[in-house]
């Protein structure tokens, strides 16, 4: 595989999350702030119109996008400065590439958490919560969602998948390095995915859920459930190639790269506004 | 079935969640066996204190009007609706109690208030 390649999937990805993301994003300020309080979106219509106009943060993150595509294309044209050449000529361009990208997307997210952590700071000390709240009767749980047999199934492979690295380097320890560190990677993300998994079944019902109904929280489950599918098929497929003796790492990271890019197409092709006819909103009456 | 509170209402959260579930259960909105939501759910999606929830929840079990079943979760009882009735009867007696001691302290008679209470019904329209 060209390493233009891993630029091109790596870039995309810059380009989805720091770039495309964030302007998506904006269009949710608005509902955001009236499902807090209608009141005082319409009191406060100039503080609304200068966050619509965009944040430092916004332009921050956009500004780390297109830093994150130079760095890529500066280190594939291997015009990198003088302090990385000692290390660059010693390893191999696709892992430098990878490298690159990481360490960008570690530097984007904690500029995206810090933002996302700032503004929800801000509207809980700024913003009252409505005096008029609305809630549905019917209870939920991840059985309403994914069937009971499916949530034990993906549990129960997560489980596998996590204690299959420790028992394949009690046979293949020369092939298989970094076993424990491997094995905490994936419980950290594993937990994680779970705690997505039982949050979006818990959490209030938000813009989104009126926007689309109850199909939107089963979509939300759905993915989160999804993803732990993916976890495990990554997990699998780099462990065998590893057993075969090749280095998976190149490839298992370019194909996350392109399903992150993909994943955020699709979220990004769904509708964002009720529709007219008004199904979206009698629907969601039911969604929670 | 949709509930709402106000929260700068001079009735109490909890007590307006009781009353709707009564209205709830009163109408066949809410039938016996339905399940409802843990004290978590309803409690993060109406952004109020899990104890008052839990206040309205024990108010509604004392009145016999729902179960709470340990981790199985909470339903509305086979007999919440005879409950419900009893709970709104005894409730309109109470009511009618405090007025009749009200016009009683304001110097009308038990004739005088009878013939109020005639009245007023004789107006009601079925």
């Amino acid at each position: 595989m060209n390493e233009w390649f891993d630029l091109i999937a790596y870039s995309i990805q810059a380009v989805m999350l720091w770039l495309v993301m964030p302007r998506w994003l904006e269009r949710f300020t608005r509902p955001m702030l009236m499902d807090r309080n209608p009141d005082w979106v319409a009191a406060n219509p100039d503080i609304i119109e200068q966050l619509e106009r965009g944040s430092w943060w916004n332009r921050a993150i956009r500004i780390w996008g297109l830093l994150s595509v130079f760095m890529l294309l500066m280190f594939r044209l291997e015009l990198q400065p003088a302090l990385f050449a000692e290390v660059v000529a010693r390893t191999p361009l696709w892992e430098v590439l990878m490298t690159t990208s990481n360490l960008m997307m570690a530097g984007g997210f904690l500029l995206f958490g810090y933002g996302v952590v700032s503004f929800l700071r801000w509207q809980k000390r700024e913003i009252p919560l409505g005096e008029r709240r609305q809630a549905s009767l019917a209870p939920r749980t991840t059985d309403d969602y994914v069937p009971r047999w499916g949530q034990y199934l993906i549990y129960g492979l997560m489980v596998a998948s996590l204690l299959a690295r420790p028992v394949a380097s009690l046979f293949w320890p020369e092939r298989i390095p970094n076993v424990w560190g491997n094995f905490a990677m994936g419980a950290v993300m594993s937990v994680l995915l779970f705690l997505v998994g039982v949050g979006s079944v818990a959490r209030a019902p938000n813009y989104m859920d009126r926007v689309l109904g109850p199909s939107y929280r089963r979509m939300e489950v759905r993915v989160a459930f999804g993803l732990m599918l993916c976890i495990v098929a990554v997990g699998a497929t780099s462990l065998a190639l590893e057993i075969s003796g090749l280095d998976s790492r190149r490839y298992g990271s370019v194909m996350i790269a392109l399903y992150v890019s993909t994943a955020l197409a699709l979220c990004m092709s769904l509708p964002t506004a009720p529709p007219k006819n008004g199904r979206g909103q009698r629907s969601a009456a039911q969604a929670a | 079935m949709e509930i709402s509170v106000l929260t700068s209402s001079p009735e109490p959260v909890y007590e307006q969640i009781v009353r709707q579930v009564q209205q709830g259960v009163a109408t066949g909105e809410l039938k016996p066996g339905n399940p409802l939501p843990t004290v978590r759910q309803l409690a993060g999606d109406l952004a109020i204190n899990r104890n008052t929830v839990a206040r309205a929840y024990k108010l509604l079990e004392d009145q016999g009007v729902i179960l709470t079943a340990g981790r199985r979760g909470t339903f509305v009882r086979e007999e919440a609706a005879h409950e419900v009735r009893r709970a709104q009867s005894g409730q309109a007696e109470r009511q009618v109690r405090e007025l009749i001691g009200d016009l009683l302290g304001a110097g009308l008679t038990t004739a005088q208030i009878s013939t109020l209470f005639h009245d007023a019904l004789s107006r009601v329209k079925p």
